[in-house]
């Protein structure tokens, strides 16, 4: 019995086997091949096919190479993209001719998160080349009587997975040249058919329309522009109503596969994204982005060219189309105008919204930016101890107070400089940064916590500010109390920056898109901004009618404001630990107990009244301090692996530009939010927003997919994608709806429950069509 | 106390950098080889830079080792005052990889060691090779292929690096600067 259902068994697979042997037409033993050997096995098998094994001189005849490949391996396009070789086939046919190969419309393949992005086909491609017989063929070459030729073809191609291997082999089959061919064999013919039907072809011969425009009357070199490139099926016959036009629709999964770019003279463009405008009645918009090489064209009348994939209402079966339109093309320098077209209006969100705000109107952002961040999370222990400062001063001569008011404002506007020509200095040595950017530095947010932890001594009384304690009147005491404020401006500046605030991110944004005097003054307006209520302050004399007389209270509130400011240097630990490690933390703890100590050492010597020894410490001591913490084990240390990592409000994918582009393309709407483990406003945001119950229902009754990007640690990608919506800095919230895939809605900085919950509801999918 | 303040933000140094623009200034780099050597494209101005992408696993790169394209033209750069660099922006590369690939090919240039691909992202290095050649100041001047013979099968082909650091050291700009690089696609993490 047990045989027998062996034999049975073993029966069905053989019959099963042949089954698939048999869904490709057969080829005689010289016309099949494999190459691209990879360990025991290869990679890839070819055939050789011809659609007639009989042709007639003078008559056009298809021949085809069939390549098979391993799954996951892919080979490339006649433009292999970023990477990658094109497939190459030689013909060799003795009397015939054979014309370039007609590529079926290709597949986009994003490697390296969208990095790098290529163009070719994975399982299989018949790669289809049309030949003829001279008429006279058979006085010309040598025909036996039997009319058979050797049809011969080389084939190189480059075949990819994660590997790359490069992959040659030669075919050859018999083809009889006579005068009385016979019909192709229905299986060959209809393969032939199934790849043709995927070559792409002349826009005229589909009934479609292309136009394009540009952002600019001319690309030159080096130049990054946009581009729109419309698309219409419309009846143009006489007397026909031309306003009955097909809709169309992208013919791949999304529209940044839709359209494949040729390779250009100097020129590379890909598509960001389509939509179906009301002026285009149905037609398909697919907005480009694209850029010149730095090298003079070769050719002045420059073209764009690639393939288009669209699909027409109801027809469930994508058409293909050549492109192949003018794109005009100038000398580097030469004077071209920046257009705008209702075509491209949608788009500039893509090149820089930044730049698009007024310059007068980035200016009032700025300032208004700046007063806001004093009601920002970040900035409170540092103006607690400003109210204090000014509690303290309240019975002092007006001009005390006035000066004291200057030099905060002086501290904020110095630091704000040294920030700007930071940015600025960074952005001419070729490295761009964002908003808050040094909290990515592990270094610098142990310098911060130093700073804090040495002023909460201070309030703590261990130590004064000012060289010399001995002389703590007249003139001496005035100069302390404006050091005091000066290094509480500079202060409040360097904690506030991992905050954002509403205006600020517009602001920001502008000037880190600016020219560097452009990055002074904005960031020069924000530090007014910052400073402005409390030099108002110091200019009406009235308040102090409601500050008590000094006494003890003041030492109180001088001691619970130093504990304000320890909770700060936990908030910066937390920080350190998850952007370096355990070990860095502990190291950052450490240290700043030996700086604690320092200061404690300092104190004592200005309390011993040893005014020289204490002017040599206050020189000695911050040296000694700067050379510990170049010594802190944090700049190589690792971050936290991703297990202990990140455990955000509403949990995510991480971000990558190509994965929101597959979610949308399959329909779903998305969710999109950059966050900083230093970023408190995000923080804030996550907690008060995110984690409300209902913004967790909504997100899932609605079929959101939720995508996080981190930027805790420096990464390219995301500072790009916050420059690509105008923004230098985190947070930034996108709700992506799948009907305007390339025009999400961009949220305020900080949220609120209904309006993130009223974001959603109008982002999700409207009412789509059942395909089937 | 302020001059230690504004020492704290000139710590920030090391940041992201834009991506690589021909005729604009190359992104700093700070990288180990490997033999542990530490690498900064700041100390090197005054001399021109050859980057070279690498990747002892692609056909591309194994062609053009076996031809001798880079270690000839390195060594005869190399005479001229020129910095040629390899990077393996690999995600699955070691150090001990590239001692070995060097040792069986002999060549005496350093190899950036950049698994995390913080190099190639910031140059927006694509393929293996793909050739970045820096000039004194500091400035990117060619970027592309390391020649016009993607198959190899050219008796006489034209080596764009060759041929840019020449120009360039002959006071020109190289012409083509940009090239399409072609190789296999770089092994990213």
């Amino acid at each position: 019995m047990r045989t027998t259902l062996a034999g049975v068994l073993a029966g069905t697979l053989v019959w099963l086997a042949a089954g698939l042997a048999a869904a490709l037409p057969p080829v005689p033993d010289g016309a099949v091949g494999s190459a691209a050997t990879d360990g025991s096995q290869t990679r890839v098998e070819a055939r050789l096919y011809v659609e007639n094994e009989t042709v007639e001189p003078g008559e056009k005849f298809r021949l085809g190479v069939h390549l098979l490949l391993d799954p996951g391996w892919h080979v490339y396009w006649r433009n292999s993209g970023q990477s990658g070789l094109p497939t190459r086939l030689r013909w060799n046919i003795p009397g015939a001719e054979v014309g370039p190969i007609a590529w079926p419309f290709p597949e986009v393949f994003r490697e390296a998160d969208g990095f790098i992005t290529t163009y070719g086909y994975a399982d299989e491609v018949l790669l289809i080349s049309e030949g003829v017989f001279a008429p006279g063929v058979r006085g010309k070459v040598d025909i036996g009587v039997s009319g058979e030729v050797e049809v011969g073809v080389d084939a190189d191609f480059l075949v990819c997975e994660v590997q790359c291997i490069p992959g040659k082999l030669s075919l050859r089959r018999a083809i009889t040249v006579t005068d009385e061919p016979s019909l192709p064999d229905p299986e060959t013919h209809a393969l032939f058919q199934q790849w043709a039907a995927r070559v792409p072809r002349d826009p005229g011969a589909l009934g479609v329309e292309l136009e394009a425009v540009y952002s600019q009357s001319a690309i030159r070199p080096g130049d990054t522009f946009r581009a729109a490139l419309a698309v219409r099926a419309c009846n143009t016959k006489p007397g026909a109503d031309p306003t009955a036009c097909a809709k169309l629709a992208p013919g791949t999964s999304n529209a940044t596969t839709a359209f494949v770019p040729d390779l250009m003279d100097g020129i590379e463009v890909s598509a960001t994204g389509g939509r179906n405008p009301e002026f285009l009645a149905g037609g398909l918009l697919l907005t480009l982005s694209g850029r010149a090489s730095a090298d003079e064209p070769k050719n002045p009348e420059g073209r764009l060219r690639g393939v288009l994939a669209i699909e027409r209402e109801r027809a469930y079966a994508p058409q293909y189309v050549e492109v192949d339109l003018p794109l005009p093309r100038a000398p580097a320098g030469a004077e071209v105008l920046a257009l705008e077209s209702p075509w491209l209006a949608p788009a500039p969100k893509l090149a820089n919204p930044a730049l698009e705000v007024p310059l007068w109107r980035a200016l009032l952002l700025a300032l208004a930016g700046g007063l806001i961040l004093n009601l920002m999370p970040c900035v409170l222990p540092v103006l607690a101890i400003k109210v204090f400062g000014i509690a303290e001063l309240a019975h002092e001569s007006r001009a005390t107070v006035i000066r004291s008011g200057v030099a905060y404002l002086a501290g904020v506007l110095a630091t704000m400089l040294a920030l700007a020509a930071l940015v600025a200095g960074l952005r001419a040595a070729g490295t761009s940064v964002g908003w808050g950017f040094q909290f990515q530095e592990p270094l610098f947010v142990a310098a911060v916590s130093a700073v804090l932890v040495v002023f909460a001594l201070n309030l703590f009384g261990v130590f004064e500010i000012g060289f010399d304690a001995t002389r703590l009147a007249g003139a001496s005491a005035q100069a302390a109390g404006a050091r005091r404020s000066f290094l509480e401006g500079l202060l409040a500046v360097v904690v506030a920056t991992p905050c954002s605030a509403p205006f600020l991110g517009t602001a920001v944004g502008f000037a880190f898109a600016s020219p560097w005097p452009l990055i002074v003054v904005i960031f020069l307006a924000i530090g007014f901004g910052l400073a402005l209520p409390f030099v108002l302050v110091t200019l009406v004399p009235a308040w102090a009618r409601f500050i008590p007389r000094s006494g003890a209270w003041m030492l109180h509130l001088r001691a619970l404001l130093a504990f304000a400011l320890l909770g700060t240097v936990v908030w910066l630990l937390w920080i350190m630990g998850r952007s370096a490690g355990a070990g860095a933390q502990t190291a950052l703890l450490a240290y700043l107990v030996v700086v604690s100590a320092g200061v404690w050492l300092f104190g004592a010597l200005q309390r011993a009244e040893r005014p020289g020894v204490a002017r040599f410490a206050s020189l000695f001591l911050p040296l000694l301090a700067l050379l510990g913490l170049g010594m802190l084990p944090v700049a190589e240390a690792r971050p936290v692996s991703e297990a202990e990592g990140a455990k955000a409000a509403v949990l995510g994918k991480t971000f990558s530009s190509g994965e929101v582009q597959a979610a949308l393309g399959r329909g779903s709407p998305v969710f999109v939010y950059f966050t900083a483990d230093w970023c408190l406003t995000c923080k804030v945001n996550e907690h008060l927003v995110f984690e409300d119950p209902r913004v967790a229902k909504k997100l899932d009754e609605l079929g959101f997919e939720t995508f996080v990007g981190d930027w805790t640690r420096r990464d390219e990608a995301i500072r790009l994608e916050l420059a690509r919506w105008g923004k230098a800095g985190v947070p930034l919230y996108l709700v992506y709806s799948p009907n305007s895939p390339d025009q999400p809605i961009v949220l305020p900085e900080v949220l609120t429950v209904d309006l993130f919950l009223d974001a959603l509801a109008q982002s999700a999918p409207t009412s789509k069509e059942d395909p089937t | 106390m302020i001059h230690s303040a504004i020492a704290f933000l000139s710590l920030l140094l090391a940041t992201a950098p834009t991506p690589a623009v021909v005729g604009k200034p190359a992104p700093d780099f700070k990288a180990v080889d490997e033999t542990g050597k530490t690498w900064e494209l700041a100390q090197l101005k005054g001399q021109a830079v050859v980057l070279e992408w690498t990747n002892p696993g692609c056909p591309f790169v194994v062609r053009h080792y076996s031809a001798d394209t880079m270690e000839k033209l390195a060594v005869a750069l190399g005479a001229k005052d020129v910095v040629w660099l390899a990077v393996n922006s690999t995600r699955s590369n070691t150090p001990d990889d590239t001692r070995k690939w060097k040792s069986e090919q002999g060549f005496a240039y350093p190899t950036l060691q950049d698994a995390d691909g913080a190099i190639g992202h910031a140059y927006g290095a694509r393929t293996t090779p793909h050739m970045y050649v820096i000039d004194g100041e500091g400035v990117l001047r060619y970027a592309g292929a390391i020649d016009d013979d993607p198959d190899g099968e050219s008796a006489t082909p034209v080596n764009y690096v060759d041929n840019g650091v020449k120009a360039l050291l002959a006071g020109a700009s190289p012409d083509p600067s940009e090239t399409k690089p072609y190789g296999c696609s770089v092994k990213y993490k």
